[in-house]
């Protein structure tokens, strides 16, 4: 009995660790984000929702768009961003990363998993006529 | 109507119903099929127009930055929103597995499909798959009305088929009637004079006055017997038709022996050497006009084609009346036709062959077994045998 007792106590605390742990990892990742990019997007009043829609809408492919994200922050030029010449005029491009590609990665994938539509769209089905 | 007449009429409609559910059949199975793909296609155009209205959401939808995106769908379809990696974005559809996006359309259990593959990918969507059962409703609504129009179509042409059959068999029909009219006036005109005959000989007979011209009298007594049997025979098939039978159990002894008696003369004529074994009080239900027809064509038969001096052998027992001849015999090919009317073993023998006609007619009625066995030369073996009802 009381073997089993300190089996499931084992087990919560895991149970425990590893949601606390999952938490942490999302708002660890959204945070990095939100002080990495998203902050000065935001005092800049870039539009990063309307920029991932963009991607979205030319390349239909998250890994695609993983990959186009990280060669234009590590190379920014007008050819290799998704945004038409004249957005430019308004918001000047940015200097190239200094993030290495892994923190890069992570944060591009934070980029995607806080714009994209996956969770957002609702199919609601009406009674035929 | 008579016999043959139902016969022709039953083969007629047979195949003429056959024929036109046939053909019926044909074109009902085509006009099921075309009127099948007239409805998968107004369910296409249905379903096309439901994707186009989803892509115009989904360009509204591209534009909006809410934190819910709904999409509108009308019942019964469902939708499944596919990327470019071919994965679902949004769906409340379960994809086939091994699902080809390159088709338009696609029939999956009872599941019509429509893909649409739209471009630029708003909201990242290359397809929209969108799926509703195939409408069932309406099929079975189109093989309800062509059941019944097959129906519908089947009484009338079976009562057109049965008017057409009877106008087909009309001359026909006039044949048999003069046939029978023929044979009903010339009985009729026969009864009295071989009645009248055989009476008379009877009384010469019993009177013994005639006992120097004994074989020209048992020669006369033979043939008005034969002429007497042939108007029995006659009426029996004439009345046939339209005969009330009287079945009650009926003494087939005592029947058998009054019958062999009968023929008696005809039998020591031909010189043949009779040998009976006739059991005591066997009793069938039947009536007494058929077991005298059975009885006497068969007697006769076994009489007229036997060979003079020959023997015959009538066995009646408890399950079978047995009756052997040692006459000519008859091939194969003569036995399986011989019970057909008008159908004569031997030519050379008189007769009209109706006598095995008639033979088969009372077998079939009362559900008794015929047995022929026959080789040329040697003779033939008829075996009835009762039915145990």
């Amino acid at each position: 009995m009381e073997q089993n007792m300190i089996y499931k106590k084992f087990y919560m605390i895991i149970a425990i660790v590893g949601v606390t742990g999952m938490v942490y990892a999302q708002e660890n990742s959204t945070s990095a984000l939100e002080k990495a990019c998203l902050s000065c997007h935001q005092a800049q009043q870039i539009p990063s929702e309307m920029i991932y829609r963009r991607y979205l809408m030319r390349y239909a492919s998250k890994e695609t768009i993983k990959k186009k994200i990280a060669a234009y922050l590590k190379h920014p030029s007008i050819d290799t961003s998704i945004m038409p010449a004249p957005f430019f005029r308004k918001f000047p491009l940015k200097k190239a990363t200094t993030l290495d590609d892994k923190r890069l990665e992570r944060l591009v994938e934070a980029y995607i998993a806080h714009y994209d539509v996956d969770g957002k769209i609702v199919i609601a089905t009406q009674d035929e006529d | 109507m008579y016999h043959s007449e139902k016969r022709s009429l039953y083969r007629f409609l047979t195949i003429y119903l056959l024929s036109t559910f046939l053909l019926f059949a044909v074109g009902a199975s085509i006009f099921y099929t075309l009127e099948k793909h007239h409805l998968i296609d107004k369910q296409r155009r249905q379903m096309k127009q439901e994707g186009e209205q989803i892509h115009h959401q989904l360009i509204t939808l591209h534009k909006t930055f809410s934190e819910t995106l709904t999409l509108q769908l009308h019942a019964p379809y469902k939708t499944a929103l596919i990327d470019m990696d071919q994965k679902p974005i949004a769906s409340n559809l379960l994809l086939p597995p091994s699902f080809r996006f390159d088709k338009e359309y696609r029939i999956d259990n009872g599941t019509l499909f429509y893909t649409r593959k739209i471009e630029p990918y708003y909201l990242g969507v290359v397809y929209i798959v969108l799926a509703a059962p195939v409408d069932e409703a309406a099929l079975s609504k189109l093989r309800e009305n062509i059941v019944l129009f097959m129906i519908l179509a089947g009484t009338i042409f079976v009562i057109v088929g049965y008017f057409l059959g009877r106008l087909f068999i009309a001359p026909m029909r006039d044949a048999i009637g003069m046939m029978n009219r023929f044979i009903q006036d010339t009985t009729h005109e026969l009864n009295t004079p071989v009645s009248t005959i055989l009476t008379n000989l009877e009384l010469i007979q019993a009177l013994n006055k005639c006992d120097s011209a004994k074989e020209e009298m048992q020669r006369i007594e033979i043939a008005s017997k034969t002429i007497s049997r042939i108007y029995d025979d006659l009426t029996y098939l004439k009345l046939n038709h339209a005969y009330h039978r009287d079945i009650r159990p009926l003494d087939i002894s005592a029947l058998l022996h009054e019958r062999i008696a009968y023929f008696s003369a005809a039998i020591s004529a031909k010189q043949l050497q009779l040998t009976t074994e006739i059991a005591d009080d066997m009793v069938v239900s039947m009536d007494q006009d058929d077991a005298l027809r059975l009885i006497d064509n068969l007697l006769s038969n076994a009489i007229k084609y036997n060979r003079t001096g020959g023997d015959l052998l009538i066995t009646l027992s408890q399950d079978a009346l047995r009756i052997v001849d040692s006459g000519e015999g008859m091939d194969e090919e003569t036995l399986k036709q011989v019970h057909r009317r008008f159908v004569r073993a031997n030519s050379s023998e008189g007769g009209f062959g109706i006598g095995l006609d008639i033979v088969h007619q009372v077998i079939n009625n009362y559900k008794f077994k015929i047995t022929f066995r026959s080789k040329q030369q040697e003779g033939t073996e008829v075996i009835i045998i009762w039915s145990k009802t």
